[in-house]
């Protein structure tokens, strides 16, 4: 797919988002104005891009329930639940339609089906019980506008050539040019055809041409702008208010064409000879009117530099920030080195150098980290759509609620982990809340709740799926895991230990497979994909009462603020932010132990995990014995160990095949001498510990 | 020279300017446009070559039978001359 292609996709793909959440909303508090405009204004910005790139089934398509949302929006048909259902159907369907064009592949019989059948379900809610034809509706829109903002209007001069590889792109500049009615009027415009070589000379997939465009318009420059949104990179453009001497000016001088651009545009008319001439004067533009022969003065509306001061947002290649961010962890890397050596020569010059680097190269990496980071509410709110529809499915009633929207998450984690999410809220409305008549039986409200609370806590990014259902049935999922030899009869375990069993492949317990859940294929990968991001996933459930599922995600996963330790001959990185505090192992808590894993720290018990013995170091070189407490979700463990370093930048680096299943630890970095020192999988040995303990 | 494609694009624009060149070489170029419904900028900027190898050579070059579709098209992209007859 080329450039062009994929970000009409990316536009596509987000108007049609939030077109979904914006009729969910509805349906749930109603309709107000500003989301209904809004709701038309995506419908109409996927049919105008539609349009640059020729797919009229989709033009055709998106016309009808553009123009109903039209009529919805001047309030001539009431926006009612059943119509939202519809414009839901018309989503998926635009979007097949958007899937279907990508793919190159042709219209269906079943889709063409449905393409009519919901036509004739929009059609029949528009008073007249048909759309107007696309292009009058176009022109009543247009002379509305017209109407209304006659006092606003500017005449904006537009210049643009195509580059050589123009038509690569796929666009066709017919389709683009004919955007320029949605906004206002073409007052003059011809073709720029002077570069265009003989048929001896020419190379046909190469573009030549350009045009020259006098546009009255109500829009900003940005508007105009958005026109050429796709092909920015493919064509040179100039957008200015024709009264604008300066810029025209620059123009002419650009210009590249072989004929004189000046006496072009005296010739057809855009600017008097005069206009040239008198060098001060502004204000005025005097043109000689094609049609009517007369003098027309267009006066130019004095608006403010807007333009120079709005910020406005770039697409890039997510490839592009992860070779930034390699970049910068071999920099970080590098600078560990640098370090280590001004330490070796005692040299302090160099040392408070590196120390300004180390800071700067920090700074860095946290701004490119942050140009990730998404808030988790854009794409968290497409389950609205996903709860919706599935009670619907199973006749529920589902209050549902996203809690913590904001909650910034690096865009790759939040992509990756919204499947898991989709299953297990599907699972939570499917399987966790009862019928309703059934909660009513229960002295429950009739609509079952569920929420999806996303936090940060401690370096880590916590999700929550709660559901006020029946919880977890504990006695089936323990009788299904013996019947399949996954535990044995008579075992001894946990509340916790017997809900973790359904993330054990192939045990679903509900009673029919329905096509929404419960095929058993789906909670082995859900937590397989989740910790394949670093991340762990709890259940807690009690019956009657509900269930929540606790997930618990690495906030980034290239380099963290790590502490380095020795323990043995080994050093090892503990992620900082999971870091109580640091204590001595004296006498005093040695003798405390007696033998036992434990230590008295300020009258609550913490269990020790002895580093050394868990990874079968034998030697210590350290005099002193220390432990970390560290923090992880509930739990709390020490770890003993022998030396403290401090803080250290870490790059994460992934062990290869060989050491990828090493219980405990999760990566490895490499240290300013050349040492490789490995990273703890904290989730990982606080599990073992528990199951130690237990 | 007449066209049984539908559509003239921007794949077919290289080998439509082989067999206008070789139209060419023998003499004015006069196009049947009846069965094309849809033509791109890429056919346009071709024709527009065209028009000007038949100026600069004294030949006649035009197109004919274009349909309401592509004579639309042509104008909404401002290269009307097209439809004029050549000299």
């Amino acid at each position: 797919m080329n450039e062009e292609l994929e970000l009409f996709c990316e536009d596509a793909d987000e108007q049609l988002t939030y077109m979904e959440n914006a009729l969910i909303t509805m349906q749930e508090d109603g309709a107000d104005e500003e989301s209904i405009g809004a709701l038309f204004r995506a419908m109409h910005t996927i049919k105008g891009t539609a349009g640059m790139f020729g797919f009229d089934a989709i033009v055709s398509f998106a016309h009808v329930a553009e123009s109903l949302l039209s009529e919805v929006r001047d309030g001539k048909v009431m926006l009612t639940p059943e119509m939202i259902e519809v414009f839901l159907k018309a989503k998926d369907h635009t979007q097949h339609l958007i899937d279907l064009v990508i793919a190159q592949e042709k219209i269906d019989e079943f889709t063409q089906l449905t393409n009519d059948e919901l036509l004739k379900m929009l059609e029949a809610y528009m008073p007249s019980q048909h759309s107007k034809p696309l292009q009058e509706a176009q022109l009543v829109t247009e002379t509305q506008a017209e109407n209304e903002n006659l006092e606003d209007e500017i005449l904006w001069h537009v210049s643009f050539r195509l580059k050589p590889n123009f038509f690569a792109t796929g666009m066709d500049i017919i389709n683009i040019l004919s955007f320029f009615d949605e906004l206002g009027e073409i007052k003059k415009i011809f073709p720029i055809t002077a570069n265009v070589p003989t048929l001896q000379e020419i190379n046909p997939t190469e573009a030549y041409m350009g045009y020259e465009i006098l546009f009255l318009s109500d829009a900003e420059y940005e508007d105009i702008e958005e026109i050429f949104e796709f092909v920015l990179d493919d064509i040179e453009l100039y957008i200015f208010k024709a009264d604008d001497k300066e810029k025209l000016k620059e123009l002419i001088q650009n210009s590249h064409d072989k004929t004189s651009l000046q006496e072009e545009l005296i010739k057809h008319n855009f600017y008097d000879a005069s206009f040239f001439e008198e060098e001060k004067e502004s204000g005025n533009v005097s043109q000689n009117s094609e049609e009517t022969g007369k003098e027309v003065s267009v006066q130019i509306k004095k608006t403010s530099q807007k333009e120079a001061k709005k910020s406005f947002s770039l697409r890039v290649d997510s490839s592009k920030i992860d070779q930034l961010i390699n970049q910068i962890s071999e920099m970080v890397i590098a600078n560990a080195k640098v370090t280590q050596r001004a330490d070796i020569l005692d040299d302090n010059e160099l040392s408070e150098s590196a120390t300004i680097l180390t800071d700067m190269l920090e700074e860095i990496r946290t701004g490119v980290m942050n140009i990730r980071m998404v808030q988790v509410g854009d794409s968290f709110n497409k389950f609205k759509r996903i709860v919706h529809d599935v009670a619907k499915k199973v006749n529920k009633e589902i209050d549902f609620e996203i809690i913590g929207g904001e909650t910034e998450l690096d865009k790759m984690v939040v992509e990756k982990i919204s499947d898991p999410l989709m299953h297990m809220l599907r699972n939570s409305i499917d399987h966790g809340i009862e019928m309703p008549e059934e909660r009513e039986k229960l002295g429950k409200p009739r609509s079952g709740k569920v929420t999806l609370t996303t936090y940060p806590d401690a370096g880590t990014i916590v999700i929550k799926i709660k559901d006020d259902g029946r919880g977890l049935p504990k006695e089936k999922i323990l009788q299904k895991a013996i019947k399949n030899g996954l535990v044995p009869e008579n075992n001894n375990l946990s509340d916790k230990e017997i809900y973790n069993l359904i993330f054990a492949a192939g045990l679903s317990t509900a009673e029919e497979v329905s096509d929404i859940s419960g095929r058993g294929v789906g909670m082995d990968v859900v937590k397989r994909n989740i910790e394949s991001l670093r991340g762990t996933v709890e259940i807690n459930s009690k019956a009657g009462e509900g269930s929540t599922f606790t997930i618990r995600l690495p906030l980034t996963l290239a380099i963290i603020d790590g502490f380095l330790i020795q323990s043995g001959n080994t050093k090892y990185i503990i992620p900082l932010e999971m870091i109580q505090e640091c204590i001595e192992l004296d006498d005093n808590y040695k003798k405390q132990m007696n033998g036992s894993e434990f230590i008295n720290l300020r009258d609550s018990m913490l269990p020790l995990l002895d580093i050394r013995k868990y990874f079968k170091e034998d030697t210590s070189h350290s005099e002193r014995e220390n432990v970390v407490v560290i923090r992880y979700g509930d739990y709390k463990m020490g770890m003993m160990v022998d030396e403290l370093f401090g803080e250290f930048q870490t790059v994460i680096k992934p062990l290869g095949q060989i050491f990828s299943k090493v219980p405990g630890i999760s990566g490895g970095t490499i240290l300013g001498s050349g040492e490789i020192a490995l990273i703890f999988d904290i989730p990982k040995l606080m599990e073992h510990k528990i199951r130690e303990i237990n | 020279m007449k066209f049984d494609t539908d559509e003239l694009n921007i794949y077919e624009v290289e080998s439509l300017h082989k067999s206008l060149l070789e139209e060419f070489a023998n003499g004015d170029l006069f196009l049947d446009m009846q069965n094309v419904n849809k033509i791109d900028m890429s056919v346009i900027q071709l024709f527009i070559s065209a028009q000007k190898t038949a100026q600069e050579s004294s030949k006649k070059f035009e197109l004919q039978n274009v349909n309401e579709e592509v004579a639309q098209i042509i104008k909404n992209s401002a290269c009307d001359f097209l439809l004029r007859e050549s000299v």
